[in-house]
């Protein structure tokens, strides 16, 4: 994975072919079946479509077939989970997944109205809500309906900038106080600007193979244990009940069904805290706790890295970077990492078990991986 | 008085859902979508001021957004032309226009400028 960051003007097949190149060193593949390539915005802000034979030509690598995958800003994780379903057709054995988003060098203005091509055109995007927007009306509805104050959602940045000041490859290196959170400008009442992610440029990538076959190039495969996919409404007024995300919910229920392990088994946790709520929504939905006492998790350290559910511990995507496609890719590689003892000073010691969420839209995508390390 | 804008919208006749977005098939039952007019008032389920627009409504900021459950009819999502400190959960709104896919409300508690007598 590139170091996320914004204005360095690199390019979509710069950054790509960081991240690929890398991944394929470290995998010791000598061949890639097929090129699997997450992305959102690339049509919208770089006039870039065909990443997948685009990437392909940059990695000398044409002739092998290539996707593109786009489930908005769980494209990154939709690509993993469409690379995994082409690893058990059984046509292919070495897929390479990467992802990449490239935000950087745009106005906000622009950059939000790309943001909102993932939901409704016509009822939705033409009020002129964003994307922030829409995950206050969701932060305001959580706070009323089940007594929470903004206090305590802001502990969800505290804690992901704390766990970025350990990894370098992150974007805010900056350690921040819940008062930085609640005295920062507002973007959309209620939500501030530490309570959502920034604007940022990288690329991720990994390689898969079957079990039989990963043993071969290394010593210490992670094994994908569960790969689900779920959607639901693309828009958030179409739903009854909006402080939980329900294609959240069906996924991760399904990918502990088919890993066979429950919550109290993860041992380390990625969540798409996209914007501060989002990330205290997702203890909930996932199972860590129940609905309207996330943010207790949180109080009681039990999400920090020495706690018993280490979170976001690279520094999510609000202190790590949200490169909005390629942050899904992001979480299953800094898992890998976790799962292998690679992961330096974010390293949560003896883990076995992680989960990444990955969110699409106002969670009208949601994709779900659960790796085992297996060594 | 002049006669209260109504929100034009759509019904399943089998099971009754509704939504104001078009529709040709529920997306509940699959059964049969007819069009039907509801009354244009509703309540705040929530909502948010626009600080930092998209590209198109730069000029327009802040404004507000909210959820709205229509009074028998369905939830929508629309604008409200009154300022984000005299908006709350649970307002009482009047559409006010629904032009170009957006709706337009403004709090029925306080009189409208552009209608007041």
């Amino acid at each position: 994975m590139t170091p996320i960051t914004a204005g360095s003007g690199r390019s979509l097949t710069d950054l790509f072919v960081e991240a690929a190149k890398q991944a394929l060193d470290d995998s010791g593949a000598h061949r890639v079946d097929s090129i699997y390539v997450g992305n959102m915005m690339s049509g919208f802000l770089q006039n870039q479509e065909h990443l997948g034979a685009l990437m392909a030509t940059a990695l000398g690598r044409e002739g092998v077939p290539t996707y593109k995958v786009e489930g908005a800003c769980a494209s990154g994780g939709v690509a993993v989970n469409a690379a995994v379903k082409a690893l058990l057709s059984g046509f292919e054995e070495i897929v390479l997944v990467g992802a990449v988003e490239k935000m950087s060098g745009y106005t906000t203005p622009e950059v939000t109205a790309g943001l909102m091509m993932a939901e409704d055109r016509l009822k939705v995007a033409s009020t002129g809500v964003t994307f922030v927007g829409l995950n206050a009306m969701i932060a305001r509805e959580y706070m009323h309906r089940y007594r929470v104050t903004h206090e305590s959602i802001a502990q969800f940045p505290v804690l992901c900038h704390r766990n970025a000041l350990d990894n370098p490859k992150a974007q805010f290196r900056k350690k921040i106080k819940i008062q930085d959170v609640l005295q920062s400008p507002l973007v959309a009442d209620p939500l501030r600007l530490l309570d959502c992610s920034g604007i940022g440029d990288g690329a991720a990538a990994i390689v898969l193979a079957p079990k039989n076959v990963a043993k071969k190039f290394t010593d210490s495969p992670v094994e994908v244990a569960a790969s689900t996919v779920a959607s639901d409404t693309i828009s958030l007024y179409q739903r009854p009940n909006i402080t939980t995300f329900e294609a959240s919910r069906q996924a991760a229920d399904r990918a502990y069904k088919l890993a066979g392990v429950k919550p109290k088994d993860i041992d380390v946790l990625e969540v798409h805290d996209a914007f501060s709520i989002l990330g205290v929504m997702a203890l909930e939905d996932l199972g860590f706790a129940q609905k309207g006492s996330g943010t207790q998790l949180l109080g009681d350290g039990e999400c920090s890295r020495d706690g018993r559910l280490p979170t976001n511990t690279f520094g999510g995507l609000k202190a790590r970077g949200h490169p909005v496609g390629a942050s899904g890719l992001y979480q299953v590689a800094e898992l890998a990492m976790q799962l292998k003892n690679e992961a330096g000073k974010c390293q949560v010691p003896g883990a076995r078990v992680g989960l990444a969420q990955s969110v699409g839209g106002i969670g009208s995508t949601v994709a779900i991986h659960i790796l085992r390390g297996i060594n | 008085m002049p006669p209260r804008l109504q929100l034009t919208g759509y019904v399943c006749r089998n099971c009754g859902w509704t939504d104001f977005h078009a529709a040709n098939l529920c997306p509940r039952c699959n059964g049969n979508v007819k069009q039907s007019v509801f009354a244009g008032k509703g309540k705040i389920v929530t909502y948010t001021a626009i600080r930092y627009p998209p590209k198109g409504f730069e000029n327009q900021a802040p404004y507000v957004v909210a959820i709205i459950d229509i009074e028998n009819g369905p939830r929508v999502i629309g604008r409200v032309s009154n300022s984000a400190d005299e908006v709350k959960i649970g307002s009482s709104v009047t559409l006010r226009s629904a032009k170009e896919d957006a709706l337009e409300f403004r709090l029925s508690t306080i009189p409208d400028p552009d209608t007041a007598p």
